[in-house]
This record gives structure tokens, C-alpha cells and sequence, in this order.
């Protein structure tokens, strides 16, 4: 009774939230608004989808902050900054009090605390179009003094020049964009962060590829919390003292700052946790009897330049600067299709939203994800007169606790259709695959008693609401209403905008309107999600027809190259 | 009226107690596969994603499935340290009747009824670990399609 009431009154108070909206005046703003509100739209309906949070929640995936903040409107900031028109705003009041903290998992020590920290969104414009982050300061307790009222003094353009902490950046729905760390205003340089690692034992040095066996290792997490409470961690990196080798995978931590909150046992100077995403740690790359393709695509991540100007650095686009860690066993797929692996495969991984929804596979250990091609049905005729292309199939590992799958995709498609229709199916069957991570995990968690993120009820909604529905109806429901906007920025990102965003949003479309293993209202629920998508995009029937029928029999000029050396 | 509330509140704390604390069997298995040459070997062990599994090569759950025992690695990777003397106290389960017991198990009822705990040797002696009998899952398979009417030169025209 006291649940219910309680969720009756916060579901009271959240109405009254959606309520305080209101808009802006200049046009630059309106605009703003405009595209980060179709973008980015507020859940407000779907059962399916607040489940999918509870999943995330779960599972360390990403966290949808979309779903918790809403920026300010009526106190934006305009300026042009590092090549970008930038839209600055605070969270809006009747946004969710996020925190978030960094803790050391070996001695369960949190080194900033959850309150030390400050959220704002950020909206660049590089001529393209806008990308949205969320800024978040989290600053040394030795720099506030105290003195919370200091967050607020550093923004995307200016910082305190004394400055000691941590500037983490997210996409709006979670997915990590870069870390820049800060003592007394400086920004902390690889060169000088290896220092200060080799001057102080507590100081942790990065775990690379290169690296000898550690002596010893310390995982860095960062815990997130709503509301002040605890609701999930995303892991950040691993640093290891004792052992060899340099740090090519991102920064390490200096010297700390002399607050509080030591981070070791020893009674020593605090440590600053790596400033590191969390696909470029090690790359586990050993064998299990089948090809891993473990090879960096693109550069090594840019070291941080600090901009000069007095405020930091620009978020990280992952797709284009960073080195993907890939380990997913591709042998057959590479022996027939090498250039899928080349262009598609490993181009994917490069970025950012697809490198989290494929980090689970790619570790040494299972579970793994397999790609393969095959031949399925192709231009076959169906009972209801149409022509039936099955672009791939995503089969989970039956087993227990079956958290891998194994995909596979069409020959015909591989050879007939082109690049940009191969590369949305390779992403739909790998959310199929992430997806399926998800609620097994979540199933095998709940069933086994862990309470996951300080409630039972994530887990029990994970069981209820996603496991006990049509696996299909299920999957395309979460991809279109979660991941949709994601994927449609992955394939942009892939061909580096070489098509326009309507024709990115009609190849991810495809296949996302079946739900035959659903029942008819579950249907009717699906092909509203999705019209609601082709309406956003402006996409009408006859034009995405049109589309399908010219990408799954492409010109060769679109279809993938033959020869990748 | 107030000693007839207090009462009812007294009696219902119990009666929610009472739920709250199911009693369960202890049953504990000796996974020792050293004692056994690898072709004769029924158990897989292994670590996927966050759980570390035991699972007994016999198809012979629903869907085929294995018996498969885990546990959340990440979450308690220590495990309990057993004393050869505590050992020498505790009664074991069989291969076979441990995989009788899960074949005819209600998956709901299972995880209050049995405590399971798997006794393994590891470097630093012998732990035990709480495991959890997971149900088998239906196996699922995505297809993924486009539709074209069979008519395109009616799509070309809408």
C-alpha cells in the first residue's frame, strides 16, 4: 500500500513537472528547442520503455538522461566557441537531481562525491547540424572549500583558475563522450599524469595492451545517483600500479588534491580517477579457435589539448577520432565479405553509441558475438503478394546464460544491395543482440535475488514487461522508441553524412514494423511507434518504398567494394 | 477499538515475518572435475558477462537445455572459505540426484525451497558459493525483413 501510494505521488509530481515548460523567444533558441525536443522527445506513455530504463539501470548500460533532464530554456547561453555555435543551458528546475560520483571499487571509496557535482546540456553546432551532450563538473572537495555555489562557476567556456576536478561529457542518452581532468586549473596532460603516476605510489598508472602483468589493479566506476539515491555505475577504466607499459589507452590519474577522500588505504594524498572512455581499456585480445579481429580503427584517441581559451575541451566524437576495441569473432563473415568486415564491421565499432551496445561482446571472455553470412530468403514471394528480403537473422545463444548470439547476414543482400542498407541491418541485429544481453541478464539477476540497483522492482519489471513479451514485438518496439535517434547518428557518423538524415532514418526503419510473434494490439502498438518515426522524418509509404526498392538491389557504385587491401 | 488496532497490528507483523523468512533445504555439491579425465567431464564452467556458470552437458531440461547453476561474478567473487573440517560435516548431493532434482522442479517455487551452495578448490583452499538453478529460456530467433509489393511499379508511381 505504501508503494503504490508513494508511486501515485511521484507519478503526481512528475505530471507537474511536464507542466512548467515554457518557451523561448530568440530564434536561435527556438530552433535549438525545436530540434533537441524532436530528437530527444519525453517518454510518456510506454510501459516497454520505462522498462528498457529499468534494464539499463541494471545492467551498466547506458543511462537515458532524456528521461530525467530538461534543459532551461529561458537561461541559455549563445556563443561561438572552438568552430562550434554553442547553446549552453542549466538544467531546468523541474529536472531530476542527477549526481554523480567517482568511486574506487577495490576499497568501495568514493573519491567525489555525488553532491560535488553539476549537470548542464550543451548543444554544438558544427555547420552540420547539433549535437546534444550533458556537461557534468564534478568537482574536488578541496577546490569547494565547501562552498557548493562554485559548480556553478564552471561552464563549457570558462573554468575557475583554480579549478580541481573532473569534466565528464554524455550523450543525452547515456553513451560516454570524453573526460578531462583538472588540478588548480590546469589541465592534466598525459605526459604529465605519467609523471605524477611514477612520483606517488597511490597515484594509479593505465592498464594497456602493451603493458606487463600488473601487480596490482584498480577498477574505476562512476555511480550514478537520482534523487540522492544510488542507480547504476558505469565502469571507466581500470589503472594498475606495479606493472609496465604506458598509457595508450587514455590519461591516468596525478597527484591528488589533498581533500578528504582519500582514495587508498595508506592514508595518502587522494588519487584522480583515469579520464578515460570506457571502450578504449584493454583489449583481452587472445583466441578461441576463430579469428578475433582486434585491430584500431582510425587514430589513437587525441591526447586533451587544453583550448587555451580558458574553458575545456570539446566533447569527443568517437566515431572519427577514436581507436575501437573490437573483439567479436567475425571469421566467417571476413573469409566471404572481408570489405563488410573492413567498412561495416569494424567502422561500426568506431562509434560511440554502437562501441557501448557491442562492449559487452568484446572482452576475451564470452559472451561472444559471431557474424556470419548466409543464405536466407530473397526476392520471395509471399502469400499476400509481396516480395520478402530477409536482410539478417539474430539467433541468442539458446544455453544458459546465453547472453551471446550469433548473426547472421544475407549473401544476396551482402552482394546485391547497398552499403548503407547492409550497414542498418548490421546495426538492428546488433541491438537484437545487445537487447537480448540486457534481459538476460536482468532475468538471470532477478531470479537469482541480486538486487540490482537498490530496488527489486527494475528487476521484476525486466521479467514481467520485456521477458514475458513477444521477443520480436519487444525488440523493434525498444529499438524504435530507445535507440532510434541513436542509430540514425551511428550511420551518419559511418559514411561521414555522405547521406541526408531521412535516408539514414529509412534504412534504419527497416524490419522494425514486425511484430509476428506479437498479438494484434501489440502490432497496432508497433506500427504506431513506427509511423510515429516516419512522421519525424517526414517519410511517407511511397517514399520509403521507393527507398527499399533502390537500396536492395543497388548500382554497383553503392554496393560494398570487392576488394578492401 | 485501541487495543483491538494494536492487537491486529501485533498479530499481522507476525503473519508479514512469516512471509518474509520461507525456510529452505541446504544443498551442497562438491564441483571437484580434477578427479575426473576431461573426456568424462559433465560439468562446463565457465564466466559470461557478469555470472559464473556450471552448467551439466545433459539435454535434458526443456528445450533441450542444460542444468546450469551461477552465480554474479562481479558482484561476489570471493565466496565463503570451507575448512576441511566444516567439509568433513557437510552432506552431498549426487550428479545424479542433483539433476533429478531440477528435472522435476517447479523454477518458481525453487529458488525459496533449496539453498544451493557449490564447493569448489581454488588456489587458496576450498569456497563455497551460494548458485542459482536458472530456468531455461525458450529459445528465440530474430528474422528481419523488408516487404516490397509485389507491384513496384505501383510504388514508384504512390
Amino acid at each position: 500500500m505504501f508503494l503504490a501510494t508513494a508511486l501515485i505521488i511521484h507519478s503526481c509530481k512528475k505530471d507537474n513537472k511536464s507542466q512548467t515548460d515554457t518557451s523561448s523567444s530568440t530564434p536561435v533558441i527556438s530552433q535549438a528547442k525545436q530540434w533537441y525536443e524532436t530528437t530527444y522527445p519525453t517518454n510518456t506513455s510506454a510501459t516497454v520503455k520505462q522498462t528498457t530504463q529499468s534494464i539499463n539501470q541494471i545492467t551498466n548500460t547506458s543511462f537515458d538522461y532524456t528521461q530525467h533532464l530538461k534543459p532551461d530554456w529561458q537561461h541559455a547561453a549563445i556563443y561561438s566557441r572552438l568552430g562550434a555555435a554553442v547553446v549552453e543551458l542549466p538544467l531546468d528546475a523541474s529536472s531530476d537531481k542527477i549526481g554523480i560520483a567517482f568511486k574506487n571499487q577495490t576499497t568501495n571509496k568514493e573519491i567525489y562525491k555525488q553532491q560535488y557535482s553539476r549537470s548542464s546540456f550543451l548543444l554544438l553546432n558544427y555547420g552540420t547540424g547539433y549535437q546534444a551532450y550533458i556537461m557534468t563538473i564534478v568537482a574536488d572537495s578541496a577546490y569547494l572549500k565547501g562552498n557548493l555555489s562554485k559548480l556553478a562557476n564552471n561552464t563549457y567556456r570558462k573554468h575557475d583558475a583554480d579549478f580541481s576536478g573532473v569534466v565528464m561529457y554524455f550523450t543525452p542518452k547515456g553513451n560516454f563522450a570524453g573526460s578531462f581532468c583538472y588540478k588548480n586549473g590546469q589541465l592534466i596532460l598525459p605526459a604529465s599524469q605519467n609523471q605524477a603516476s611514477v612520483q606517488n605510489v597511490n597515484a594509479p598508472k593505465l592498464q594497456t595492451n602493451e603493458a606487463a602483468a600488473p601487480v596490482s589493479c584498480t577498477d574505476w566506476y562512476a555511480d550514478y545517483y537520482l534523487d540522492g539515491e544510488y542507480i547504476n555505475s558505469d565502469f571507466l577504466g581500470t589503472t594498475c600500479d606495479g606493472g609496465g607499459g604506458g598509457g595508450n589507452s587514455g590519461g591516468s590519474g596525478g597527484n591528488g588534491s589533498g581533500s578528504g577522500t582519500s582514495g587508498g588505504s595508506s592514508g595518502g594524498s587522494p588519487v584522480i580517477p583515469p579520464c578515460i572512455p570506457p571502450q578504449s581499456t584493454g583489449t583481452d585480445a587472445t583466441t578461441t579457435g576463430n579469428l578475433i579481429i582486434n585491430a584500431p580503427i582510425g587514430s589513437e584517441p587525441p591526447p586533451p589539448t587544453d583550448p587555451g581559451d580558458g574553458g575545456n575541451p570539446a566533447p569527443v566524437q568517437y566515431c572519427a577520432t577514436t581507436t575501437a576495441t573490437i573483439s567479436i569473432i567475425v571469421d566467417s563473415l571476413n573469409k566471404n565479405f572481408p570489405c563488410a568486415v573492413k567498412l561495416i564491421i569494424d567502422g561500426l565499432g568506431t562509434c560511440g553509441a554502437y562501441g557501448n551496445w557491442v562492449q559487452p561482446f568484446t572482452t576475451a571472455r564470452k559472451p561472444n558475438l559471431v557474424w556470419q553470412n548466409g543464405s536466407l530468403p530473397w526476392n520471395a514471394l509471399n502469400s499476400n503478394n509481396q516480395y520478402n528480403y530477409e536482410l539478417g537473422v539474430t539467433a541468442p545463444e539458446s544455453g544458459s546464460p546465453g547472453l551471446g548470439a550469433t548473426i547472421t547476414l544475407n549473401t544476396s543482400m551482402l552482394q546485391k544491395s547497398s552499403q548503407l542498407l547492409i550497414s542498418a541491418a548490421a546495426v538492428h541485429e546488433t541491438l537484437h543482440a545487445f537487447i537480448n544481453y540486457n534481459v538476460a541478464t536482468a532475468v538471470d539477476d532477478k531470479a537469482n535475488g541480486y538486487m540490482t540497483t537498490g530496488s527489486w522492482l527494475y528487476g521484476l519489471d525486466a521479467w514481467i514487461d520485456i521477458n514475458g513479451l513477444p521477443s520480436n514485438y519487444s525488440n523493434h518496439y525498444e529499438m524504435l522508441s530507445d535507440y532510434f535517434s541513436d542509430a540514425v547518428g551511428i550511420l551518419a557518423q559511418l559514411d561521414n553524412n555522405a547521406h541526408t538524415t531521412q535516408e539514414y532514418a529509412m534504412a534504419m526503419l527497416f524490419g522494425l514494423d514486425n511484430a509476428t510473434d506479437g498479438t494484434a494490439a501489440q502490432q497496432a502498438v508497433l506500427q504506431t511507434e513506427y509511423n510515429n518515426i516516419m512522421t519525424a522524418y517526414g517519410i511517407t509509404p511511397a517514399v520509403i518504398a521507393a527507398f527499399n526498392s533502390a537500396n536492395l538491389n543497388a548500382p554497383s557504385s553503392s554496393q560494398l567494394p570487392t576488394n578492401c587491401n | 477499538m485501541k487495543k483491538l488496532i494494536i492487537a491486529f497490528l501485533f498479530l499481522h507483523s507476525f503473519n508479514i515475518y512469516g512471509q518474509k523468512a520461507p525456510k529452505s533445504d541446504s544443498i551442497y555439491y562438491l564441483v571437484d572435475t580434477l578427479h575426473t579425465s576431461p573426456k568424462d567431464r559433465m560439468w562446463e564452467i565457465d564466466i559470461e558477462g557478469p555470472f559464473k556458470y556450471y552448467s551439466v552437458k545433459c539435454p535434458c531440461l526443456e528445450y533441450n537445455q542444460q542444468p546450469t547453476f551461477l552465480y554474479n561474478y562481479n558482484k561476489s567473487p570471493e565466496g565463503i572459505a570451507i575448512s576441511q573440517e566444516e567439509l568433513k560435516r557437510l552432506k552431498f548431493i549426487s550428479l545424479p540426484d542433483l539433476i533429478a532434482l531440477v528435472k522435476n522442479v517447479d523454477y518458481k517455487s525453487f529458488k525459496n525451497k533449496y539453498a544451493v551452495f557449490f564447493i569448489e578448490s581454488v588456489d587458496k583452499g576450498l569456497i563455497s558459493h551460494r548458485v542459482f538453478f536458472t530456468q531455461p529460456r525458450k529459445p528465440v530467433v530474430f528474422k528481419d525483413y523488408i516487404y516490397i509489393k509485389k507491384d513496384t511499379a505501383k510504388i514508384q508511381k504512390e
